[in-house]
């Protein structure tokens, strides 16, 4: 490392170099690959890559006062859900919260929408009863929604909601969800189940809503039809950062092809990235294998390859940009994890076991820590929450 | 080898020469945070003025200042912005080489993010001509190359 001494204040040299370009976002490193015949293969480079990786997980601005969220569903007792915040990583101190009315511990299935911001959380319920309601925890304020939709629903119709996002404009500093909405009859005109459901669709199509805190209402999102992308599962995976909330969705009339679905709150409009197919020109259209995360500041893919039970992880250079999606990590075999429940603050993921238990997964030291907290399959959440003593309103 | 310095108490101040033979004082403890005085001090002792021929006059102060943030606990993300806003590109390049020479990693590991940050939005001979690095290609080998990857070109103001 001896640099001469004229040299030593205008020579960088290669491997200092590096280690600057390692901190640089997806779409600046792409670009500079472009400087020097060296850097082409940079993502082939180990030594690179493991700069890349670290610097991407610690590249985080939370501190001692960010916490985890767990909210541990056990559908086999009374107690349905419940959540506890945990003041450590190790998961040792967990304080208990109540969840706020009309939300009851003896609901099923209540979820948290999206991931805590600025100290709050929305939480819904779905099902005949469903309740929706905007939570900050710290100063027990909450604000219950409405779930009426905007339009008229004649009493006959059911109407069945999708949450996909819950996020703050920072244009109107605003709270605002996002969900998709539809119609069915109730009564049973015909005999045919088929028949009936049919017709209840052509009645009332589905619409896509948005919730303001500060005017406290739904309103329709004018979309064309064909530009739809839901979720395809029940309980969607949303991410929001920066004012833009994201899930993955397909539509009923591009049936070819997932997507990275990007809302911007600030302007309404929807934004879709064409996601590549991760192994062998597989599309995971069920959404069985394939999860969204955000991992620190970057939207994250993590597949889970069944056969050799190792998950593949890629982050997303630039949004509506689908050659922007560079695989990071390739962590495993771990034959007991099963799907992702969570980000921690150090790019930890949390798994729910087979077993039913949960764990966590280290991606520098690609191993897996065991934690003795037991969940269900599917239910559980681990959701990053840092307190914030400002009411909602502000 | 002289082993006082590394018990010696913080009032301890042990004396920089500048590759332009200007000297500055530094606190033992902060001098131990970069490891390569601390060999120096380790191998010369701590009385005597320790020769850093790579490091001048003009940025040592900076680093002397940083460091001494540094032992009260007070490096925070204010002071860490308001410690660059006023240096360009340049000169956080010194700082930058000469936190390397010194093997004071705090400083080195924000240097580095701080120039990431400043070259996000640069262009690719903005970045050349930074690192001092010759273009290989031919110009047909890199027209290529970045139609390949036009996204991350696109919103960059590229100076020819």
């Amino acid at each position: 490392m001896a640099l001469s001494n004229e040299k030593v204040s205008k020579c960088i040299t290669d491997d200092l170099a590096l280690s600057i370009m390692s901190k640089l976002p997806l779409k600046a490193l792409n670009r500079f690959k472009c400087v020097r015949k060296s850097w082409v293969p940079l993502f082939e480079n180990p030594y690179f890559m493991n700069m890349y990786r670290k610097s991407l997980i610690s590249n985080n601005s939370y501190d001692n006062d960010t916490r985890l969220l767990l909210k541990q569903t056990l559908l086999n007792s009374e107690k349905h859900s419940s959540l506890y915040l945990f003041s450590s990583e190790n998961f040792d101190n967990k304080v208990k919260l109540d969840w706020p009315p009309p939300i009851e511990e003896d609901d099923r299935g209540i979820n948290i929408l999206g991931s805590g911001i600025n100290g709050v959380l929305c939480l819904y319920v779905n099902g005949i009863n469903s309740k929706l309601v905007v939570w900050n925890p710290a100063i027990q304020e909450f604000k219950v929604i409405s779930p009426n939709p905007a339009v008229f629903v004649p009493p006959y119709v059911r109407v069945a909601s999708q949450h996909h996002g819950f996020g703050y404009d920072c244009v109107r500093n605003d709270y605002k969800v996002v969900r998709y909405v539809e119609f069915f009859t109730s009564l049973c005109y015909f005999l045919d189940a088929r028949i009936n459901m049919s017709a209840s669709k052509v009645l009332l199509d589905p619409i896509w809503e948005i919730y303001s805190l500060k005017s406290n209402s739904w309103k329709k999102l004018d979309l064309d039809r064909k530009k739809i992308y839901q979720s395809p599962v029940g309980v969607v995976e949303q991410v929001y950062l920066n004012g833009v909330c994201h899930w993955l969705g397909k539509s009923e009339t591009d049936i070819d092809n997932l997507y990275l679905v990007s809302f911007d709150l600030g302007n309404e409009v929807f934004l879709l990235t064409s996601i590549p197919s991760i192994m062998d020109n597989i599309i995971d259209f069920g959404l069985v294998n394939t999860h969204l995360l955000l991992l620190n500041e970057s939207i994250a893919l993590i597949y889970k390859d069944a056969e050799t039970t190792t998950f593949h992880i890629s982050i997303l250079g630039e949004i509506g940009v689908k050659e922007s999606w560079a695989k990071l990590f390739i962590v495993g075999p771990f034959p007991c994890l099963g799907d992702p429940i969570g980000v921690g603050k150090n790019g930890d993921i949390f798994f729910a076991k087979e077993d039913e238990e949960l764990a966590r997964c280290d991606l520098t030291t690609n191993t897996v820590q065991e934690l003795g907290i037991k969940s269900m399959f599917f239910c559980s959440q681990i959701v990053i929450y840092k307190k914030n003593l400002l009411s909602i309103e502000e | 080898m002289a082993q006082e310095a590394s018990s010696s108490t913080s009032s301890k101040t042990i004396s920089l020469k500048t590759g332009d033979g200007e000297i500055f004082e530094i606190e033992a403890s902060a001098a131990k945070q970069m490891k390569t005085v601390q060999r120096l001090i380790d191998d010369l002792g701590d009385d005597i003025t320790i020769p850093l021929h790579n490091v001048f006059s003009k940025e040592l102060p900076k680093i002397i200042e940083y460091y001494k943030k540094d032992i009260t606990g007070e490096i925070t993300k204010d002071f860490e912005a308001e410690f660059v806003k006023d240096l360009n590109d340049d000169e956080v390049k010194v700082l930058f080489l000469a936190a390397n020479y010194l093997d004071a990693n705090k400083l080195f590991e924000f240097l580095s993010q701080n120039i990431a940050d400043r070259l996000e939005s640069k262009s690719v001979e903005y970045v050349r001509k930074y690192f001092g690095v010759e273009n290989d290609f031919t110009p047909e080998e890199e027209s290529k190359l970045r139609e390949e990857r036009a996204w991350s070109f696109r919103g960059i103001k590229e100076d020819e």
